[in-house]
C-alpha cells in the first residue's frame, strides 16, 4: 500500500469509528462504560491486530489528529477565561482544593502502585492519571513515565471516575452543583466534564475549570515534587 | 484559519520559552497561560478564535484516540497488572474526592 493511501485510510478509520462510537454512546444513554473514546480505542486495537498493522505505523499515519492536541490544549484558555466571574467568587477554596486534590490523586496512585505492583514505568505513568490527556502525556514524559501508557491510564481513570464519583458525592451529601462539577472535573478530567455538562451548566463549567486548573497547576507543581524519586526508591 | 494560526503561534511561543528557560513544563500549558493572559488584557474572546477553539474542545476526546490505541503496546502489562491498576485508580480517585469535599466543607461552601 502506498504511503498516501495508508495514511488516509488510518485517518478515515479513526474518524469514522469515533463518530460511530459517539452515536452508540448517545443511544445507550451516555453510560461511561461505552464512552466513545473507550469504544473507538478498543475497536481500533482489534482492527490493527486483525490487519497485522503495527502501532508505530498507525501512530505515524494518525500524527495529524495527534498534532491537534497542541492547539486544543492552548484553546482551554478560552473556557478558563469565560468562567473568571464564577472563579473569583470562590477563588480561595477552589485553589486549595484543586492543589490538594491534584497532589492526593497523583501521590496516592503512584505510591500505591510502586508498593503493590513494583513496576517502575507503570507507577511513573500513573502520576498524571487525573490530568487531561494532552497535558498528562507531556508531564509523564517529563517525569520518566511512558506517554502512551499514561494516555491509557488517563482514559481508565476517566471512565472509573464517572462511575464512582457521582455515587460518592451522593453518599457525602454534596448538593452544590459547583462543588460536584469541580470534584468530578479534577478526578475524571474530560470524561467527568462531559458528564457534568449533562447534569447542569454550572456543574459543567466548574468541571471544565477544575480540568484546566488541575492541568496547569500539576504541570507546574508535580515536576518539582520528589514523587518520581520516591517511586524509584520504593521500586528498587 | 486565523484562530488555528493564533493557537499554534501561542503553542510555539510556549514551547520556545520552555526550551530556552529549560523548564520541566509542557510548552502547550505555557501557551495556554499566555493566551489566557492575553484574553484578560484584551477583555473579550473574538469570534474567529472562539469558533475553531469550540470545535477543537468539542472533539477533544477524539484527539487522544491515536495515543490511546498505543495501549496495544502495553497489552502484556495490562493483562498482568489489570486488576491492580483498576483498584489503584478507584482508590486514588476516591481519596482525592474525599480530600476535596473535606476542604469545601471546611470552607463552608454549601
Amino acid at each position: 500500500m502506498s504511503f498516501e493511501i495508508r495514511t488516509l485510510l488510518a485517518i478515515s478509520a479513526t474518524l469514522g469509528i469515533y463518530l460511530l462510537a459517539e452515536q452508540i454512546y448517545i443511544k445507550l444513554r451516555r453510560s461511561p462504560l461505552v464512552h466513545p473514546v473507550l469504544l473507538s480505542i478498543f475497536t481500533l486495537m482489534g482492527l490493527l491486530t486483525l490487519l497485522g498493522w503495527d502501532y508505530p505505523t498507525y501512530q505515524q499515519d494518525t500524527l495529524f489528529i495527534h498534532f491537534l492536541l497542541g492547539p486544543a490544549t492552548v484553546a482551554l484558555a478560552i473556557p478558563l477565561y469565560e468562567q473568571m466571574a464564577l472563579i473569583k467568587k470562590m477563588m480561595f477554596p477552589l485553589l486549595i482544593s484543586c492543589l490538594v486534590g491534584a497532589i492526593v490523586a497523583a501521590f496516592s496512585a503512584a505510591l500505591l502502585s510502586a508498593v503493590w505492583t513494583g513496576e517502575e514505568l507503570l507507577s511513573l505513568s500513573l502520576i498524571a492519571k487525573s490530568i487531561t490527556t494532552p497535558i498528562a502525556m507531556d508531564i509523564s514524559a517529563v517525569s520518566g513515565g511512558s506517554p502512551s501508557l499514561t494516555a491509557g491510564m488517563v482514559l481508565l481513570t476517566g471512565a472509573i471516575g464517572c462511575l464512582l464519583i457521582p455515587i460518592t458525592l451522593r453518599l457525602l451529601r454534596v448538593q452544590n452543583d459547583a462543588v460536584h462539577g469541580f470534584v468530578i472535573g479534577l478526578t475524571a478530567h474530560g470524561f467527568g466534564t462531559a458528564q457534568a455538562f449533562e447534569k447542569s451548566v454550572t456543574c459543567g463549567a466548574f468541571a471544565g475549570l477544575a480540568m484546566s486548573l488541575t492541568g496547569v497547576l500539576s504541570a507546574f507543581v508535580l515536576p518539582i515534587t520528589p514523587l518520581a524519586d520516591w517511586v524509584q526508591v520504593i521500586v528498587r | 484559519m486565523l484562530g488555528i494560526f493564533v493557537l499554534i503561534l501561542y503553542w510555539f511561543a510556549g514551547s520556545a520559552l520552555v526550551a530556552w528557560a529549560d523548564w520541566p513544563i509542557p510548552g502547550s500549558v505555557v501557551g495556554l497561560l499566555g493566551l489566557w493572559l492575553t484574553l484578560v488584557i484584551y477583555g473579550s474572546v473574538p469570534d474567529w478564535l472562539k469558533q475553531p477553539s469550540s470545535l477543537l474542545l468539542r472533539y477533544l476526546t477524539l484527539l487522544f484516540v491515536p495515543a490511546g490505541v498505543g495501549l496495544i503496546e502495553h497489552w502484556a502489562r495490562l493483562q498482568e497488572n489489570g486488576l491492580q491498576i483498576l483498584v489503584i485508580i478507584a482508590a486514588s480517585s476516591l481519596l482525592a474526592a474525599l480530600a476535596m469535599v473535606a476542604i469545601f466543607k471546611l470552607a463552608r461552601v454549601k
